[in-house]
């Protein structure tokens, strides 16, 4: 193998001219110079694999095929949800604000008649439901802890509905689920991001086949189609009748 | 040394076949009808919680049933998104009872309709390592790098697939794979890997199977 020449006389300058009493040749310095160089190169790579991962959720997510409820709502999805970065271990960070926010406009578009999106909350509401999403938490699961050879997502929502007074109807703890099989030459990174689509795609299940069998909110809207006004007490009990303004409406129900 | 890697390659490419079985069960002996304007698609069972049928395994058998066929197989990714949510894991029917109270949904009967999905098949199973032996060891230096030892591992691929005729509700028959492999990676210097295609010849078999259940001519 051949270097070039000005490498060639500047190793044998460090080196010095003469080794054992012969002149180094060009092909002994060329493979002392490989071998460091590649010694060097292969610290570098080792330490390079350590630290932590840094990935951003991705994928599509399609609107659902369902009939809408019979309600207008607005849904409060502030900035800390539309840039939301879990770290569900020491090592690893998962950007998912913005795929999770692309989902709920999905979804939510087409579980009601009418959707509107803000960013904070409204000093007016005038729809008949307030929906206010929060991320509770996400944890994730490897091989390497569960043996199970799937990376497994789980990613908690925290719901609050509230009408169009701002009244608390129900609060809803609505986890997510995801997961993916490990697969050669895919990176952990890779696999995690794919358990984290699967696991928006299901909260978006849970949106449409489980949000109108929330009990308290059911219960409301069973009520509001009823032509009753009361939002049910999912709050503290109402004080004595003779403190609470508007005790004696709600009981003429 | 030049005899004995040439008798290693040749031990290596009889070694790693694989072999499989194949069962079946059909409700008739004729062939089912497909129209040309009616279309099947080929989905994974995904709602286990230690394994799922791999999307790669469902496209694989779709493409092998529609090779030189009049049958027309939707991509499985693409029904499950015309159709979202109601083939994701937490809800996919389980039974053709299930399917039929799904499709009492108007959105979802009219977009089967407009699809004119015939028939569905249900793919469930899994391709698994059962068992590994041997070694490897690779270093590198400054005189050179290499890879010696042996090492093989055995796979074993598993499937069942159930069709769903939905004009009828009713199972039409049911196909089972069982496809087993043995693959090696021999270290000279260099690693010769002889890997056993345990997944694919199940695909493959199973994909020739479910379609001679139906009366595909050649396109």
């Amino acid at each position: 193998m051949r270097l070039p020449a000005l490498l060639l006389q500047r190793e044998r300058r460090r080196q010095g001219l003469q080794y054992q009493g012969k002149m180094m040749t060009s092909n002994v310095l060329a493979r002392q110079l490989i071998g460091a160089r590649s010694l060097v190169l292969l610290v570098v790579m080792s330490l390079g694999a350590c630290g932590s991962t840094t990935l951003t959720v991705t994928g599509s997510y399609p609107a659902p095929l369902t009939s809408p409820l019979p309600l207008t709502a607005t849904v409060l999805l502030d900035p800390a949800f539309r840039d939301y970065i879990a770290t569900p271990s020491d090592d690893i960070n998962m950007k998912i604000g913005a795929a999770q926010t692309r989902m709920m406009e999905q979804v939510l578009g087409q579980r009601f008649t009418s959707l509107t999106l803000v960013t904070s909350q409204p000093e007016v509401i005038d729809t008949d439901i307030l929906l206010v999403a929060s991320v509770a938490g996400v944890q994730i699961g490897t091989p390497g802890e569960t043996h199970l050879g799937i990376y497994e997502v789980w990613i908690k929502y925290n719901l609050e509905i509230s009408d169009s007074s701002n009244r608390l109807i129900a609060k809803w703890f609505m986890p997510a689920y995801g997961k993916t099989p490990s697969a050669f030459m895919t990176s952990e990174a890779k696999a995690i991001d794919t358990a984290a689509q699967v696991a928006l795609r299901d909260a978006g299940v849970r949106l449409i086949t489980d949000f109108h069998r929330i009990p308290a909110f059911h219960y409301w809207l069973d009520q509001r189609e009823q032509g009753f006004s009361t939002a049910p007490e999912i709050v503290a009990p109402a004080a004595a009748p003779d403190i609470a303004p508007n005790a004696k409406e709600n009981n003429d129900v | 040394m030049c005899n004995a890697l040439v008798a290693v390659v040749c031990l290596g490419l009889l070694a790693s076949c694989a072999s499989t079985n194949i069962d079946e069960y059909r409700t008739a002996t004729t062939p089912l009808k497909l129209e040309h304007s009616e279309q099947m698609v080929v989905l994974g069972r995904r709602d286990a919680g230690h394994y799922e049928t791999g999307v790669d395994f469902s496209n694989c058998v779709g493409k092998v049933m529609s090779a030189n066929s009049s049958l027309k197989v939707m991509p499985e990714l693409e029904f499950i998104d015309a159709f979202y949510p109601w083939f994701e894991p937490r809800v996919a029917p389980k039974n053709l009872a299930r399917l039929k109270r799904l499709l009492q949904e108007p959105a979802l009967n009219n977009k089967l309709n407009e699809m004119n999905v015939r028939y569905m098949v249900w793919l469930d199973g899994e391709t698994h390592t059962v068992d590994s032996s041997g070694s490897m060891g690779c270093s590198i230096g400054p005189g050179g790098a290499g890879c010696f030892g042996f090492s093989s591992w055995d796979d074993e691929s598993t499937y069942e697939a159930i069709v769903w005729d939905l004009n009828t509700f009713k199972e039409k028959g049911r196909v089972s794979v069982d496809s087993v492999g043995t693959s090696y990676v021999v270290g000279v210097v260099i690693p010769l890997p002889f890997i056993a295609r345990v997944q694919n010849e199940a695909c493959i078999g199973m994909g020739k199977q479910v379609k001679a259940f139906f009366d595909a001519e050649v396109d």
